[in-house]
């Protein structure tokens, strides 16, 4: 996998993330949408593997930055370059789900093959696996529209 | 009827879920093109699992991504592909077609981007069925 430029952790932060959606998917999630006990949404980005790890990038964005991506207003791009927290979450994640090597990212160290290409929009379905998530917070209307 | 990965997908609740239903449906699926013993495993059978350990995701990491028509599958390649360069690596470099036939599994519904899964019956073996109709 390639070589990270980063802040190393002692341990991963964001331990209070609940899946609430996997916005692109394939033989396993690609792209998933997550959010903390606050209300707080954050993106996980499957990034790179090789035989022990699979690498993701996790990113807070906001609200608003969110409903843009859902609506072909933004691309996954401008999402990871523009995150609400200016920098990115590395993590390894192995066979048994346990997470290993978490650093902190600047968006403009990302290795370039991590970056994705500036027209990224999305044009996918969401599998949407929370419902009560949507109904505590209203969520992206493509996610309602799924849940009616 | 057992299902093929029936062992691992006993404990998770509603597993396949009841709206799975059998069906006949020419079908797409990215594939590398030296048949690679990984092609039609799902996401939870090659390591590391491309998964999270709730139960939803690990439902359908026994199932295969397919997709209903090659302009779909090509689309949504594409469009993943944007998004990550290096999905390559794991999505593979072809598409292969072939025909998912009632007694091959059961599928989810084909949702608005073309894409639906299958949890394969025991004994079902894709590699025999589908074949290689598109370099991407």
């Amino acid at each position: 996998m390639e070589a990270i430029e980063g802040i190393r952790l002692e341990n991963f932060w964001l331990t209070d993330l609940r899946r609430v959606a996997d916005l692109i998917y394939y033989d396993g999630p690609i792209l998933s949408h997550f959010k903390n006990n606050q209300g707080d949404d954050y993106l996980y980005c499957w990034s790179d593997a090789d035989e022990i790890y699979n690498r993701w990038l996790i990113f807070r964005v906001s609200r608003q930055s969110l409903n843009k991506y859902l609506t072909r207003q933004l691309s996954l791009r401008e999402l990871m370059l523009n995150s609400a927290d200016r920098f990115l979450h590395c993590i390894d994640i192995d066979d048994r789900f346990q997470y290993h090597h978490p650093c902190l990212v600047f968006p403009t160290n990302l290795p370039a093959i991590y970056l994705p290409e500036p027209d990224s929009y999305y044009n996918f379905e969401p599998i949407v696996f929370d419902f009560e998530a949507v109904k505590e917070q209203p969520l992206p209307q493509l996610y309602t529209q799924l849940a009616a | 009827m057992l299902f093929k990965y029936q062992k691992f997908i006993s404990a998770i609740p509603n597993c396949p879920p009841t709206n799975y239903y059998s069906a006949t449906i020419k079908a797409y699926r990215f594939v590398f093109g030296d048949r690679n013993p990984n092609n039609f495993l799902p996401a939870s059978m090659i390591n590391p699992k491309r998964n999270f350990p709730d139960p939803s995701g690990q439902c359908l990491g026994y199932a295969l991504s397919l997709f209903d028509s090659l302009e779909n599958a090509q689309n949504r390649y594409r469009d993943m592909v944007k998004g990550r360069p290096t999905l390559r690596k794991k999505l593979g470099s072809h598409i292969a077609e072939g025909v998912i036939e009632e007694t091959d599994g059961i599928i989810s519904e084909v949702n608005s981007a073309g894409h639906f899964s299958l949890h394969e019956f025991e004994g079902t073996n894709l590699q025999q069925k589908f074949e290689i109709v598109l370099e991407v």
